[in-house]
């Protein structure tokens, strides 16, 4: 009886060929009739990238508080700086784009890390994102987000226009010294809350980076380049509407102000 | 020995006894059968548990920073849900940018304040918690305050099965405002109700003053509620300060130009105008009566109207027969904190 089933046993192995039977592993044996265990996967096939945001103003870096110098030599000191940022997209070698889903970052200089999302490994010239949230998301309704969202009206950073339905890309307040020579201290207050699908900014960064592992890219934010070329003791503040221009040359400066490290 | 066939009868008709009655359907607004029908969200359609929500943070002061302005502070039921204020003034007495308005019957329009910078009552009913000169709060803040309140985390789950956020708070706020319906003034009893009794001769004169070609008050402000929900110049300065529509479009054309407001209980809601500059009725016909300053973006139904002194009296008298009292004594509409 046991010589027939150990007969049995070989004369089975002789036809059933053993080895990975899975199609999705790296060592899939068409051949194989049943699986021996011995299935590998590549693993790793899609990596997290994680922006480290650097906030700085001028050379120094960003302290709330503390007075710094502008573009003219002016005085000023910030109380508050955030930016709402989205649409991570990476660009690869062969002319592909990748799109992280449902980006939606509010920087502010206290937190440096924000993680990304995942992508797939590959190689990739450049990353870019838009300063400002897509237009599409910019008329939404805040409440209709998922609790934990950012851009829910639930955020204790909430900064949109709730009497004309948009989100404030870039709020930036503090003190500033208005006297004509400069030569007084930030003691005025500066508002400028940026805003309005126009004034979204693309940022693109060119960063060759084999992805095949978890990565991260460093950025610098100076929010004093953010006020480059505008002269703050005639326009103190600008929400946007009221003080287009003013709100335009912020714009204007929010790719200068960003860069790779 | 009961028979089995009798045991299938008797069953038969407990079975059909305990048939399910159609769900009948609550109606929250009571809605005049003279009024239009209004569009409510599909993911906003009333029930009792949101209405109750609704109308308690309506009433919370916990909304605002130092826990001293509800949305019923400006809009008090009392004067149909405005504040008797040329401009609202929020917390520490800040003044905000125009006069308070009306939300009787604002479930009907998707223009809200006087600029239609905001399309949604869902939306609008979140604005006042941000704004600086009203109630200069988040949130965020509110649910802290209200962190671990056993009845607001109830009421909360019972409306709409959430945690209490931004979710419920504006959606909820949006269903109590959907049942502010006015339809029961003594022109509606009179036009539509037939109740010849309801309204005096004068009030009877002025009503037909208001339709007539020699005025055309109606052409903008139409019955049974008495807007076109459009945005207008009335001609009331040579030079706007607040620009109105024109803050939100950016055209030149609509310099000057705001949402044409219902008259339902005008009586109530003085002073009157975008910037509460008006105090009497008596002055705002005489306004329409002179015809405007002429401004470039006027309407062209703002002209002189050569008003007698008797039709001016008539006017005012019909206006303030749009008043509602059931609306305004309304105990449902109450603050219930």
């Amino acid at each position: 009886m046991v010589m027939a089933i150990a007969a049995g046993t070989f004369a089975f192995s002789g036809c059933q060929k053993e080895g990975c039977t899975d199609v999705t592993a790296l060592n899939y044996d068409a051949d194989a009739k049943s699986d021996d265990g011995s299935c590998v996967y590549e693993e790793n096939m899609m990596s997290t990238v994680t922006l480290h945001a650097h906030s700085k103003m001028g050379a120094s870096d960003f302290a709330y508080n503390t007075e710094v110098t502008n573009w003219e030599g002016r005085k000023m000191k910030f109380t508050t700086a955030q930016i709402y940022v989205s649409n991570f997209q990476f660009s690869d070698d062969e002319g592909g784009e990748y799109e992280v889903e449902d980006s939606y970052f509010l920087l502010k200089p206290e937190n440096m890390m924000y993680e990304l999302g995942e992508v797939p490994n590959g190689r990739y010239l450049d990353f870019g994102f838009k300063v400002g949230v897509d237009s599409v998301a910019n008329h939404s309704d805040p409440a209709s987000w998922p609790a934990e969202h950012v851009l829910s009206s639930n955020n204790p950073d909430h900064a949109f226009w709730s009497w004309n339905s948009g989100y404030i890309f870039v709020k930036v307040e503090g003190l500033v010294d208005t006297t004509a020579d400069m030569s007084g201290t930030a003691n005025a207050p500066f508002i400028y809350h940026i805003g309005t699908d126009m004034l979204a900014q693309d940022i693109m960064l060119m960063s060759d980076k084999e992805v095949n592992a978890d990565v991260t890219y460093m950025v610098n934010i100076d929010y004093v380049k953010l006020f480059d070329n505008i002269d703050l003791r005639l326009d103190q503040d600008s929400h946007t509407m009221n003080n287009m221009q003013a709100a335009q040359a912020l714009s204007g400066n929010i790719s200068s102000a960003i860069s790779l490290q | 020995m009961i028979r089995p066939l009798s045991y299938i009868l008797v069953l038969g008709f407990l079975l059909s006894s305990c048939q399910k009655k159609d769900e009948s359907v609550v109606d929250f607004q009571q809605i005049p059968f003279w009024f239009p029908e209004m569009d409510i969200p599909a993911e906003n359609k009333l029930t009792q548990a949101r209405i109750d929500l609704g109308r308690k943070l309506f009433f919370e002061k916990k909304l605002s920073r130092d826990n001293s302005i509800s949305c019923g502070t400006c809009h008090k039921p009392e004067k149909a849900f405005t504040d008797g204020k040329a401009i609202a003034e929020g917390v520490e007495d800040r003044l905000g940018l125009r006069n308070t308005p009306t939300i009787a019957n604002i479930g009907y329009t998707d223009v809200m304040f006087m600029d239609g910078g905001v399309i949604t009552l869902e939306l609008q009913s979140q604005s006042p918690i941000f704004e600086h000169q009203e109630m200069d709060f988040t949130i965020a803040e509110f649910l802290e305050r209200i962190d671990g309140d056993e009845v607001y985390t109830r009421m909360f789950d019972e409306a709409y099965g959430l945690e209490p956020g931004a979710f419920g708070i504006s959606r909820s706020i949006a269903a109590f405002e959907r049942t502010l319906i006015s339809g029961n003034s003594r022109f509606d009893q009179y036009e539509y109700q037939g109740d010849l009794n309801a309204l005096s001769e004068q009030e009877v004169r002025g009503k037909e003053l208001f339709v007539s070609a020699q005025t055309e008050c109606s052409s903008c402000h139409v019955p049974p509620l008495f807007t076109n929900f459009k945005f207008e110049n009335i001609g009331l300065y040579v030079n706007y300060v607040d620009t109105g529509r024109m803050r939100i479009s950016e055209l030149n054309e609509d310099r000057g130009k705001f949402k044409v407001p219902t008259l339902r209980n005008i009586e109530l809601t003085a002073p009157y105008m975008h910037d509460g500059s008006v105090q009497t009725l008596e002055e705002v016909v005489d306004h329409f009566n002179s015809g405007g300053v002429g401004h470039p973006n006027q309407s062209t139904f703002v002209k002189p109207l050569s008003l007698t002194e008797q039709q001016t009296a008539d006017l005012v008298a019909f206006l303030k027969s749009l008043t509602d009292q059931s609306f305004v004594s309304n105990s449902d509409f109450s603050d219930p904190n």
